[in-house]
């Protein structure tokens, strides 16, 4: 779908990933027709504080534009994680 | 006890009353054959001489031998009675003596029974005395008990709070706070993020500045290189370009500072530039929080916290058992003193027996010297009497059993 774009993340989501995300979402959040931001947590087994501030980050941004946020594919220690940290409430778990 | 006493007696009363009519019976049996045999014999001779005609005779003899049996008869049944009565008085006499024997056996029999019921009763008092007051001590340590429990299950005295309420309030103020501290954690880190963000746009001006010292470096050089050129003109001039030469040296000292001032910039920003990276490594120290330990410590918590409540749930349902089990031991208790409490009525129905027995024994010593039907009629009466006392309301030799009626505690 047009209006959906991807962000795949790597294996180890934390601080040393943060130049390229930000370069990533700020790539998708540049496009007009925009609606969804998918993080693709299919390959990620580790995640920090930092990718957490990321996501936040991420969040904050694509909101005033209206863009919908949404976490897929995770699984065990990073599903724990995001629902540890409440991550429900900034996206949608799919 | 004792109707079975009365009833004993007046079995040997049954017997004695048995003798003397059966004496009496033969008495007037014993009379009456001998003059119906006398009768016979004049009818059967009476009845051979009709048979042989001899009508007359016969009917005569007849006649005759009525009175005659009669007057015949008459004579030694009087003797007779006269021997009987003799021999009734000797039965009277053995009777007599056949009481006075039992009733003195008798007096021992009963004598003994009420040395029996003394210390029976005297028994049974001690025994009730020791039980009252075990029974009355253990109510009290069962109270006490009860209250130790109570204290025991409630957090506190004044509001009289549960253990496993507290501890479940316990465990919910302590998720709460571990959730916030994870999500301060979180907004702490996406703050930081943010401000690597500006910070990586302040350094990504950093090249143009760079490329703009250099332009100047350039412009420099060159203006150097014309302040050359010019020195070089004036000389040529000689006594005339002197003045211009002076101007020639002052740009191009000014084109050195410039390079100068550029080379110190060019400086700053490479410092800036090292400080900038010192500050995203220092940054990125800060941001990447491992947070799966956070995940294990709320794990751990929330099962400590689960045992927790699980256990004082558990203990305060034993403990609610154990204030069911003193209630219901407080009312097994009041029920054994109520119990314990009818050891009066035993006593109060002993002492009537004793009473009783006296009476009993104190007409067995008068039969020898009264009437049999005489004392048969006094028994007769106390038995009546005893009767009339124990329909009386509120008489407690009435009260059959224990649970024959709810009664208050005396």
């Amino acid at each position: 779908m047009s209006d959906e774009r991807v962000i795949s993340l790597p294996e180890r989501f934390d601080f040393s990933y943060h130049k390229q995300f930000t370069e990533d979402y700020q790539g998708v959040l540049a496009h007009q027709d925009v609606k969804r931001v998918v993080l693709d947590f299919t390959r990620v087994s580790y995640l920090d504080s930092s990718a957490l501030g990321m996501m936040v980050l991420l969040h904050k941004r694509a909101k005033p534009r209206g863009i919908e946020t949404i976490a897929r594919g995770a699984k065990g220690t990073a599903a724990e994680i995001l629902e540890m940290a409440n991550m429900k409430h900034l996206y949608r778990i799919a | 006890m004792v109707n079975r006493w009365l009833y004993g007696l007046s079995e040997v009363i049954c017997y004695m009353d048995y003798q003397i009519s059966a004496n009496t019976f033969r008495q007037a049996f014993n009379l009456a054959p001998m003059q119906w045999g006398v009768l016979a014999c004049c009818a059967a001779i009476s009845l051979l001489c009709l048979m042989f005609g001899l009508v007359w005779l016969g009917w005569v003899l007849l006649l005759l031998g009525i009175p005659v049996a009669v007057a015949k008869t008459s004579g030694p049944a009087q003797e007779q009675s006269s021997a009987n009565e003799e021999r009734e008085r000797q039965t009277q006499r053995d009777n007599l003596q056949a009481v006075g024997l039992l009733t003195s056996e008798l007096a021992k029999v009963l004598a003994e029974c009420e040395s029996n019921l003394n210390d029976i009763n005297s028994t049974q008092d001690d025994a009730i005395n020791t039980l009252s007051e075990s029974f009355i001590n253990l109510q009290r340590l069962v109270r006490e008990q009860n209250a130790c429990i109570g204290a025991l299950i409630k957090a506190d005295q004044q509001s009289g709070e549960l253990y496993s309420e507290r501890m479940r309030r316990f465990a919910g103020s302590t998720e709460k706070t571990l959730d916030q501290f994870i999500q301060s954690t979180v907004q702490m880190s996406a703050s930081t993020m943010e401000l690597l963000e500006k910070v990586n746009k302040i350094y990504e001006t950093m090249p143009t500045v760079v490329k703009a010292l250099s332009d100047i470096d350039d412009i420099s050089a060159q203006t150097n290189l014309l302040a050359l050129n010019a020195a070089i003109e004036a000389a040529r001039a000689g006594e005339a370009g002197r003045g211009f030469a002076v101007v020639a040296d002052e740009v191009r000292a000014l084109s050195n500072r410039s390079t100068q001032f550029s080379g110190v910039i060019k400086k700053q920003m490479e410092s800036i530039r090292s400080q900038i990276d010192q500050l995203t490594q220092d940054v990125g120290v800060v941001a990447s929080q491992d947070v799966s330990y956070v995940i294990e410590a709320k794990k751990e918590i929330q099962k400590a916290l689960d045992d927790i409540i699980v256990k004082a749930e558990a203990d305060s349902s034993t403990t609610r058992t154990l204030e069911d089990i003193g209630i219901q031991l407080d009312k097994a208790l009041n029920n054994s003193i109520r119990g314990l409490q009818f050891g009066d009525i035993n006593g109060q129905n002993l002492t009537y027996t004793k009473e009783t027995l006296r009476f009993v024994k104190d007409q067995l010593q008068d039969l020898r010297n009264k009437d049999v039907d005489e004392i048969v009629d006094t028994l007769h009466n106390y038995q009546q009497k005893m009767k009339q006392r124990v329909n009386v309301d509120h008489n407690p030799v009435s009260q059959s059993s224990v649970e024959a009626g709810e009664v208050e505690l005396f």
